[in-house]
């Protein structure tokens, strides 16, 4: 597992079945205590996904989602794709080509990096020079 | 004038074998499903070899001999192939044997008063019309003639006892041409099926009447058939052009579209939909799936636009209907239990047998 701050990071074994997903699921849910995580799930790994796979990832996108996170996907095989479209479970999910573009993705959700907007320079008036500042991130 | 044809099934490559290639990509394959060559496999309700044969019958000829590899006569019965058709079925072990078999056949078609013989290579599907090249043959004195398209042969010679048998079997065996076979070209429809692809091919051009086959069953109405026995939901959708096979059964909301097939013995589950895709005998596909641009045959599924072979070893996805092997069991059940007995199914009611 690669951890990085905000975003985490985890890798999906290659045969994402019934008995991985009883290894995998209590390491997600002992991650996802924190106010709003931000998780992205890397397959680049992932030759075979079945029903438990599949009931995995919505099991981790329901808790994701209880706590006002987000769950993105990347770096899907072929394999991984297919399965995904057959259970139409690819449009519950932000999927990314890689893992760097997918953590990318959270940038724009993160408050310091927000840009200004008109209702923030209500609250913080703007600059004598008139220069647009971004909030400390 | 009596014609006969030989029909030679060559050997199948090993059962997944492209699974074994890089990243399971199924750039080798796939001239074959589960190492059943794509012309023995049933296509809207009918194999190549089967319209090969009711193609020929229809131009006269009376006497059919299909010539297989012994290790696909294990895997496919062929003798159920022409139901109610004399066919003679003689198996080979090895690529060395096939012309020696051959060459036995057209002795006996020739000892049996057959003047003419069709010597078929399959794995094309050709609509040439047999009866003028019979003429074709007849009117020129040609003892043995080779069918050819604009891209070259379709694997089909037309012989007589004087053809030099030399020459057909260096042909045959793909080894160059023969100045001494004379070439007959035709125009119309072939698709050579060498590929998953093409299969896909052959099922949207009869859709599309860009050839003369057509699906089994009936056309209940107007592009949809429905085989014999086939049960379609009333909540079920199917969008004109489709193929419903013998006794498959399409589940509540399911929706059936963009030209695709779903052959014989299948179940396709509650709320699934089958679009651009072609679902090959006694598959069972699962619960509010989405099966685009494959073709699918029991655990395996082809995706054409990903050009990806993959085995899908969870049966609630996709797998063999068991209902198709378990029904000559209640078949025999039926029998032996009186009718009083049986529980009338609760659910029957929202079933409709189309025939």
């Amino acid at each position: 597992m690669k951890t990085g701050r905000p975003v985490l990071v985890m890798q999906l074994p290659t045969h994402l079945n019934l008995s991985e997903a009883r290894v995998f699921l209590p390491e997600v849910m002992s991650v996802l205590k924190n106010d709003r995580p931000h998780i992205v799930f890397d397959f680049s790994e992932v030759q075979q996904i079945d029903s438990a796979g599949v009931e995995l990832l919505l099991k981790c996108l329901e808790r994701v989602m209880s706590l006002d996170g987000d769950l993105k996907l990347a770096a899907l095989t072929p394999q991984a794709s297919v399965i995904l479209e057959l259970t139409r479970i690819d449009r519950l999910f932000e999927i990314f080509a890689s893992v760097d573009e997918a953590v990318e993705s959270f940038r724009g959700f993160m408050v310091q990096d927000t840009p200004k907007t008109a209702s923030t320079w209500y609250a913080a008036p703007r600059p004598a020079n008139g220069t647009s500042e971004r909030l400390a991130g | 004038m009596n014609s006969a044809a030989i029909l030679v099934l060559g050997s199948p490559t090993p059962a997944y074998s492209y699974l074994g290639s890089e990243n399971g990509q199924a750039s080798g394959c796939s001239g074959d499903v589960a190492g059943i060559p794509l012309s023995c496999i049933e296509v809207l309700g009918a194999s190549i070899v089967q319209r090969t044969m009711q193609r020929f019958a229809d131009a006269g000829v009376d006497s059919f001999t299909i010539l297989a590899d012994a290790s696909l006569l294990k895997v496919i019965k062929l003798a159920n192939v022409m139901p109610g058709w004399l066919v003679k079925i003689n198996s080979f072990q090895s690529d060395a044997d096939v012309w020696p078999a051959i060459q036995s056949s057209l002795k006996n078609d020739f000892s049996s008063h057959a003047n003419n013989v069709f010597l078929v290579k399959l794995g094309a599907y050709a609509e040439f019309d047999p009866a003028t090249v019979l003429q074709f043959a007849e009117n020129n004195d040609h003892a043995a003639v080779r069918i050819n398209d604009r891209l070259g042969s379709v694997g089909t010679w037309l012989l007589n006892e004087d053809a030099n048998l030399e020459s057909v079997s260096k042909e045959f065996q793909n080894r160059g041409q023969d100045a001494s076979i004379k070439t007959y070209f035709f125009e119309g429809y072939v698709n050579r099926l060498s590929r998953m692809h093409d299969l896909r091919r052959f099922v949207t051009d009869v859709f599309c009447s860009r050839c003369a086959a057509l699906p089994q069953g009936n056309e209940v109405k107007a592009g949809v058939w429905i085989d014999d026995g086939a049960q379609v939901h009333k909540q079920a959708r199917i969008v004109p052009p489709a193929y419903v096979g013998k006794n498959t059964k399409v589940g509540p909301a399911s929706l059936i579209t963009r030209s695709s097939s779903i052959e014989r013995d299948c179940n396709v589950d509650y709320g699934t939909v089958i679009e651009d895709s072609s679902v090959l005998a006694g598959t069972y596909i699962g619960t509010g799936l989405d099966v685009t641009h494959s073709v699918v045959c029991g655990n395996l599924l082809v995706h054409l636009n990903q050009n990806l072979v993959m085995e899908i070893n969870d049966e609630i996805l996709i797998g063999n209907n068991v209902a198709s092997r378990l029904r000559e069991v209640f078949r025999r059940q039926d029998k032996v239990t009186p009718k009083s007995s049986v529980k009338k199914d609760e659910h029957q009611t929202h079933w409709k047998g189309i025939l």
